[in-house]
């Protein structure tokens, strides 16, 4: 009999669940016997080595690359799309987070107009304090956010990323001589107040660009 | 940036298409077998998203999300193509075996003449084995979501992913040998 046709059905489970346990969605107790049956026997060896040669020809597959042409064409066709405003929906999950945070937005439909407004309103003032005087295009509707005055001693309500410790968080606004009065709330965020000293735009700048602020925004 | 979508903002589009259009692509075109069809339509899904980005309801990955409205995009030019594709899959697993010496003639190529042959292996593959294959390996999909994506049950999920494997085993033994590998 070949070694082809002897494979048992235990076997044969186990060379249909490879690909999962490559992928990481086996379950921890189905992967970590699967993982000790490879270790002791060579047929299942090979097709993971095998696997793994489909994966990486697929991770470098050029049809998956993105190229200049590409993001041209998406935005000349984005360019002339007119389209009422509308906020997506949110569910009140938390699983929302991973995509806001990869993408750069934010959680909640309020807070994502807020932080909008906010960073907007950083970027306008700093265009104006340039002297450039470009106003941003008409054609984006958007740009509703005019810069506010700058208030000293405001508070602000900041969320940090969920990956942020309390005691780095702590030690990110000491550097800006920020003291966290309250939180956090149940949506994780913080009432911090910007000394009387400091430029509340450069702080909320400056924390912008720390890059674990999911939103920033005044307290009115 | 789907918020900022929401707000007008036709400009966030342009991350969103960097971070995920190589993968949409990827997938239209293990479904369609030409790329200026799989253009078309990760273009016309990322309008979809930029027109209604209020339907991401946030209940589940974005990249599901995605996918589900790739794949009806593929349907529907195959449908404007009056295209019908007859996918076949035999109920059973296929079985198979990987020589180690398969293996260790793939790893003595340079890695992009390895990937390339693995590559010309795939595109032959029916594009139901295509698509599960691509899901599980560069998707990370669990077995339901291939199911739920594919719509079909598990076990035929497992078989088609066995005959791509066994396929693609065959044809690249094939181009190894020195041999054609229709």
């Amino acid at each position: 009999m070949s070694k082809q046709t002897s494979t048992t059905k235990a076997e044969s489970m186990d060379v249909e669940r490879l690909p999962f346990l490559r992928n990481g969605t086996l379950p921890q107790e189905a992967a970590a016997a699967l993982e000790d049956r490879i270790e002791r026997s060579d047929e299942l060896q090979q097709i993971d080595r095998f696997d793994a040669h489909i994966a990486e020809a697929l991770e470098h597959d050029p049809v998956a690359k993105v190229t200049e042409e590409d993001i041209q064409r998406i935005q000349q066709r984005a360019a002339m799309l007119v389209r009422p405003a509308t906020e997506p929906k949110h569910s009140q999950s938390s699983a929302v987070g991973w995509l806001d945070w990869l993408t750069g937005s934010f959680a909640v439909p309020r807070l994502a107009v807020a932080g909008l407004v906010a960073v907007v309103g950083v970027q306008a003032t700093l265009l104006f304090w340039s002297g450039s005087g470009n106003s941003p295009s008409t054609e984006q509707p958007v740009y509703r956010g005019a810069a506010q005055p700058v208030l000293m001693g405001e508070l602000l309500r900041v969320v940090p990323a969920d990956t942020v410790s309390v005691l780095a968080l702590t030690d990110l606004l000491r550097k800006e001589s920020v003291a966290i009065v309250s939180g956090p709330d149940e949506s994780g965020a913080y009432l911090i107040r910007v000394p009387e000293t400091a430029n509340e735009q450069i702080v909320m700048q400056r924390l912008q660009e720390t890059g674990v602020m999911i939103s920033i925004e005044r307290v009115q | 940036m789907l918020a900022q979508l929401g707000a007008g903002r036709n400009d966030a589009l342009t991350p969103l298409y960097q971070h995920y259009g190589g993968r949409v692509r990827q997938y239209a075109f293990s479904r369609l077998g030409n790329l200026e069809d799989a253009n078309e339509v990760t273009d016309d899904t990322f309008m979809f998203i930029a027109q209604a980005p209020e339907r991401f309801d946030y209940s589940g990955k974005f990249l599901t999300f995605l996918i589900g409205i790739t794949k009806n995009k593929c349907l529907d030019m195959h449908r404007r193509r009056e295209r019908h594709q007859k996918l076949s899959d035999a109920v059973s697993a296929a079985t198979v075996t990987v020589e180690a010496a398969t293996n260790d003639l793939l790893d003595a190529l340079e890695a992009e003449e390895r990937s390339s042959m693995m590559r010309d292996c795939i595109a032959k593959l029916p594009p139901s084995q295509k698509e599960a294959l691509l899901l599980v390996i560069n998707f990370g999909y669990a077995m339901q979501e291939i199911a739920d994506a594919q719509d079909c049950p598990q076990g035929t999920v497992k078989s088609r992913l066995a005959h791509a494997r066994q396929k693609v085993t065959e044809c690249v033994k094939r181009k190894l040998e020195g041999g054609t590998d229709e």
